[in-house]
């Protein structure tokens, strides 16, 4: 909660826009931008810059602007930097993560305009407003926080916490009553904290899963011009979103649209048809159709299987051979000029027409196959709800890490307690409850002490 | 006992300021002189206030009332500190103690701690004569029974003889006196503790000024004839074989012999008659005490009710003196009838047949709830008034003495006009219980524990010195000869630091440790396998043993250490953030009504105290920081 520190959330409304914003305030801000944003131009004061948004692997997210406002002059009266990149919450997600891997901590509620008042960026009399704001936003916190709390988690957040709390019991009883309570023995607390960082590592890896549920799966439809992309998006959705015509490169830019399956989002991204081309406008839609396509979590290809397979069908089944992906071709209706088993390796590729209905219902099962029906997300299963709780089991692992390591290097047992405590309060942030009190509840429980 | 100071410092001369008048009596009157007030008043004095102690008994003063022991694990820590900053009890303890050990030393660095046994009449005698012989202090025998108050200032006590003290600042250190009752069965008397009167008027005139009192208990054990028990039935728990002083200041050896203790275990006849006489317990079946008792310290009575599972429960049996004949029954705390308590304890091994020569007992009290403190112990409520140790609604020696320290240094400075010494969390255990206290209050007796203690990586037995003696010399109350031997062994330490990374060891092999061609000697260090004295001899110049331990813990400790200091750092801007002490919370809409009351209770002195104050949440804090910054533009600076 120090001012000091560099925080970051995305500021722009959730939902989709045409554009999001992600930002981040604080002395270490173009730092911390400089590790998730790469540009060939230097980040100038005031000045947007185009670039690429990065993984913490160098893996492209998405392409965007970023903005550095150096202090004081900005909204928070610290450095600044907005980025603003596709209006996709999870482009805007992933970002964000980005940010936070970076060294970022995730805003409190009201904190910009907070820090932006004690700068004094903001009128006195604003104090009241901001102080509304603030309280406000945390009573919509705490019950967005409550709801996301599904049983299942709420059950794994406080096994895990009674765990450590057994164990820091343990531990602070034998230290503070030496006599009567003995030391746990080190081999078993390491088998034992490696246990709930296992479950923490895992539950960690679910908050994939909840952020599929909560914002949907993206899938990018993308193929040669004119191979009927369009059409299938619009008999996907079930009404005519994008426009379709015979001629060859009739989509310019990405569409993007929704439909459920079994429940799940997918927000479906029509793009541009792939090919070399001179239209400048037309190679600018392609670069927004690859940029969809890294950005999605299933590729859809679709080439027409009723022509001979030509270059650009090729190129895009070679370029998307590795990654999760459909492929489909369309147009079987117009008889199919016969592949050879050579040229068409692409087993499980399925065949069929936009206009057939039991193809698209071939499709919406190949979706749902290739998203989430393996094993891996599996919608009853409990899941992380946002990024404060990802936030709060990151660092509680981490902790975990720390003690473990000194477990490992046979340091005394009381050097752990730290870590462990500090573990037990940052889950405790998800589930609520003071460490101190509960642990001396814990202590005179458990343990007769006393001379 | 009574002596009136030297003429340079006697109370009337023309050295008082502003804050006293020459018609005062003294600048600084403890009242009670128990752990706390004989630390308030020998801090006092030494800080150049003229001081009186009044105490009920002045025989009595610093009688270790329950056991024998000083230290311990998280207590031992506030022994050292209370030295490191230059109090008394450390010395005390050191010139009296008959059995020490080291505790938790396999533990880590970070909980080591020393406790020692002490002769309980040497203990109190060694206190007595060392006020005694105090420039600026007189003892006063009398029980202080009123508070007189003017415009919301203290103005002095009346003692219960009529006798007006006057004095700006009163420091309360009264510790189960107040209201007290004893009980062993039904038998109920009117006592501050065994054979003594309590101090009724006291709690009567700090309810009259408002201060919310409420009750607690807590209890002792029976003592038993030293010669009536079989020790060759007990098991034995020898002291330390070396010596260990808890004060930087105290020569390397004890004053007087060693002796052992020993451990005795009960079993079903001892539950059996404790169960069987439940109905005769004043805490159970007679249902006369109201107070609430140590969850640490529980009587044998709540043992064997609470834990009916276990078959055996410890007793530790300890000498109380060299030539006392008394011994003391550790875990045998019980308010049983006299008769009881006798059988109970001839169920123990070896005591078939024990002679019993004073009851157990429990007590219960009145105490002051402590968010009525301002971190300096100074009260809110009444200017010039501090309280202190038990009244607190702390128990034990360690703790009421802690405090006292700092009441008493609190008050002279109050007194001699000088600013407020008030020490925070990351300093010491000591500022650590004092936020527990004014900022969460207490519920049951509050003893010092090492997990209350987030910062105890750097809150050390071993560095109780570089943390508070630089701030016990510029108070004054670590004279100039002792701070030239503090900074020697700091020098000393940090040399031998330094030669132990400088210098090169490897490649090598030290017991089961093997070391590469670049490794140092602070490398082997580092190794939890290997101790100082594995590698004293590869020093490039030998380095004193207890310097080489140190430095020893000082780089086994680096990484966690600059991890807490990072944490420390942190939370230092808050911790920085005063709260005006008449600051409205009941104004505040945005601040949820629990948390209104809450902070009007409390009143934090900043917003890191604040932000501890149990029930609060983020939100809460986050408002009165926008709410604060308001204030602090407002107010021209
Ligand atoms: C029966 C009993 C059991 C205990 N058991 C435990 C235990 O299990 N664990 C533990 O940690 N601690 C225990 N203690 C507590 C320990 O003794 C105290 O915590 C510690 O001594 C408190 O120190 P103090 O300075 O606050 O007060 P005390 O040591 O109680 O000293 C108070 C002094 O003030 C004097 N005094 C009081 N009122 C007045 C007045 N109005 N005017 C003048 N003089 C006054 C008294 O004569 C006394 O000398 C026990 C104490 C008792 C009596
Ligand atoms: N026969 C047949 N024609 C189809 C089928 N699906 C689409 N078409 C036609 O193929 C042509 C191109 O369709 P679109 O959906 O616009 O193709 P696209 O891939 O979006 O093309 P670009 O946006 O130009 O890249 C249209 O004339 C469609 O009617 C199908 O299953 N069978
Ligand atoms: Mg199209």
């Amino acid at each position: 909660m120090s001012e000091h520190d560099t925080i970051a959330a995305i500021a722009t409304p959730p939902g989709r826009g045409a554009i999001a914003i992600v930002r981040c305030s604080g002395p270490a801000a173009r730092d911390i931008a400089g590790r998730v944003f790469r540009s060939r131009a230097p980040l100038l004061d005031r000045v947007a810059t185009y670039g690429s948004i990065v993984d913490a692997a160098g893996q492209r997210i998405d392409r965007g602007l970023a903005i550095a406002m150096d202090a004081p002059r900005t909204v928070t009266g610290e450095d600044l930097v907005e980025l603003h990149i596709h209006g996709s919450p999870i482009t805007a997600r992933e970002t964000l993560n980005g940010l936070l891997a970076a060294g970022a901590r995730l805003a409190e509620p009201g904190e910009f305009t907070r820090r932006g008042f004690l700068n004094g960026k903001l009128d006195l009399s604003a104090a009241e407003a901001v102080a509304d704001l603030i309280a406000a936003e945390s009573r919509a916190a705490a019950h967005a926080a409550a709801a996301n709390l599904n049983g299942g988690l709420r059950r794994l957040v406080d096994s895990a916490r009674d765990a450590l709390r057994t164990i820091l019991e343990e531990l602070a009883g034998a230290i503070d009553f030496p006599d009567e309570v003995p030391a746990p023995d080190p081999g078993d607390v390491h088998a034992r904290v490696a246990t709930v960082a296992q479950a923490l590592a895992a539950l960690s890896r679910d908050g994939e899963r909840g952020r599929l549920l909560r914002e949907g799966f993206s899938l990018a439809i993308v193929g040669p011009p004119n191979a009927g992309k369009s059409s299938l998006l619009n008999a996907l959705v079930g009404e005519e979103r994008a426009i379709v015509s015979a001629q060859a490169g009739t989509t310019r830019d990405t569409i993007e649209e929704s439909f459920a399956i079994d429940g799940v989002l997918v927000r479906a991204i029509d793009t541009a048809g792939l090919r070399s081309s001179a239209d400048a406008v037309e190679r600018l839609g392609m670069e927004r159709a690859r940029a969809a396509l890294a950005a999605a979590a299933l590729a859809l290809i679709v080439v027409d299987g009723a022509a001979p397979l030509e270059a650009p069908a090729r190129d895009v089944l070679r370029a998307t051979r590795e990654r999760a992906r459909i492929v489909f071709f369309n147009k079987r209706d117009a008889g199919s000029i016969g592949y050879d088993a050579r040229e068409t390796p692409e087993a499980g590729a399925l065949w069929g027409s936009t206009f057939d209905p039991a193809s698209i219902a071939t499709i919406r099962e190949a979706i749902a196959q290739a998203g989430w029906r393996s094993e891996r997300i599996d919608a009853t299963r409990p899941y992380l709800g946002g990024a404060r709780h990802v936030q709060a089991v990151e660092a509680a692992r981490r902790a975990l890490e720390l003690a473990l390591e000194t477990l490992a290097a046979g340091a005394p047992v009381d050097l752990i307690a730290g870590d462990l405590a500090a573990a037990s309060a940052a889950l405790g942030e998800i589930t609520g409850g003071a460490v101190t009190e509960e642990l001396l509840d814990g202590i005179f429980a458990r343990f007769c002490i006393g001379k | 006992m009574t002596n009136h100071g030297r003429p340079c410092a006697a109370p009337k001369s023309g050295a008082m300021n502003e804050h006293s008048s020459p018609a005062d009596d003294a600048q600084v009157i403890v009242v009670g002189g128990g752990h706390a007030g004989v630390e308030a008043a020998a801090a006092a004095a030494r800080l150049g206030a003229a001081t009186i102690l009044v105490s009920g008994d002045p025989l009595r003063i610093a009688t270790l009332a329950c056991n024998p022991s000083i230290g311990g694990s998280a207590k031992g820590q506030l022994v050292r500190e209370i030295d490191a900053l230059g109090g008394v009890m450390a010395q005390l303890i050191d010139a009296t103690a008959l059995h020490a050990r080291f505790l938790n030393e396999s533990k880590g660095p970070s909980v080591r701690a020393l406790r020692a046994l002490a002769d309980k009449p040497a203990y109190a005698r060694a206190a007595q004569s060392l006020l005694a012989g105090k420039p600026n202090l007189r003892v006063v025998a009398a029980m202080a029974e009123d508070l007189v108050v003017e415009g919301g200032a203290i103005r002095g006590v009346v003692t219960a003889d009529g006798a007006f003290l006057r004095a700006r600042c009163v420091v309360l250190a009264t510790g189960t006196f107040l209201g007290a009752k004893t009980f062993r069965g039904a038998d109920v008397a009117a006592e501050g503790r065994f054979g003594e009167a309590p101090a009724l008027g006291m709690s009567a005139a700090l309810g009259r000024l408002g201060f919310p009192l409420a009750r607690l208990k807590t209890g002792t054990p029976p003592r038993i004839d030293r010669t009536s028990v079989d020790v060759a039935q007990l098991s034995e728990q020898a002291p330390s074989p070396t010596p260990l002083p808890f004060s930087y200041r105290s020569p390397a050896r004890f004053a007087g012999p060693q002796l052992p203790c020993w451990i005795a275990l009960t079993n079903e006849r001892t539950h059996d008659l404790v169960r069987q006489n439940l109905s005769r317990s004043p805490l159970y079946g007679l249902d006369l005490i109201r107070g609430i008792g140590p969850r640490y310290c529980p009587s044998i009575e709540d043992k064997v009710v609470k834990f009916a599972h276990n078959p055996t429960h410890q007793i530790f049996i300890e000498p109380e003196g060299w030539d006392e004949p008394t011994w003391y029954v550790g875990g045998f705390s019980t308010s049983l009838p006299a008769d009881v308590q006798l059988e109970m304890l001839r169920t123990l091994p070896g005591c078939a047949d024990v002679v019993m020569l004073r009851a157990g007992y429990a007590v219960e009290y009145d105490f002051v709830t402590p968010t009525e403190l301002d971190p300096s112990l100074e009260t809110r409520r009444v200017a010039g008034l501090f309280h202190c140790g038990q009244l607190n609604g702390t128990s034990g020696y360690e703790e009421a003495a802690a405090q006292g320290l700092i009441a008493g240094i609190n008050a002279a400075h109050r007194a001699l006009g000088r600013p407020a010494l008030r020490l925070g969390r990351e300093t010491s255990y000591i500022g650590t219980m004092i936020d527990d206290l004014v900022t969460k209050g207490v519920d049951e007796p509050y003893r010092m524990l090492t997990s209350r203690a987030e910062h105890r990586v750097v809150l050390r037995h071993d560095n109780a010195d570089l943390r508070l003696t630089p701030i016990g010399h510029e108070l004054g109350l670590i004279p100039d000869a002792e701070f030239a031997a503090f900074t020697a062994r700091r020098n000393a330490l940090k040399d031998a630091r330094e030669a132990a990374e400088r210098t090169r060891i490897g490649p090598t092999c030290i017991r089961t440790a093997v070391f590469g061609a670049g490794a140092t000697l602070a490398d082997a260090l580092r190794r939890p396998e290997l101790s100082f004295a594995d590698v004293a001899g590869l020093f490039p110049r030998p380095i004193d043993p207890a310097i080489g331990e140190r430095a020893h813990i000082e780089i086994a400790m680096e990484g966690y250490v600059r991890r807490a200091e990072a944490a420390i750092a942190q939370a230092a801007g808050d911790e920085a953030k005063t709260i005006p002490p008449a600051f409205a919370y009941v104004a505040i809409d945005q601040l949820s009504r629990e948390a209104r009351e809450k902070l009007e209770r409390v009143r934090p002195r900043t917003l890191g105290a604040a932000a501890r104050i149990p029930g609060l949440t983020p939100a809460d804090i986050a408002v009165l920081r926008v709410m604060l910054h308001r204030i602090r533009q407002s107010i021209p600076a």
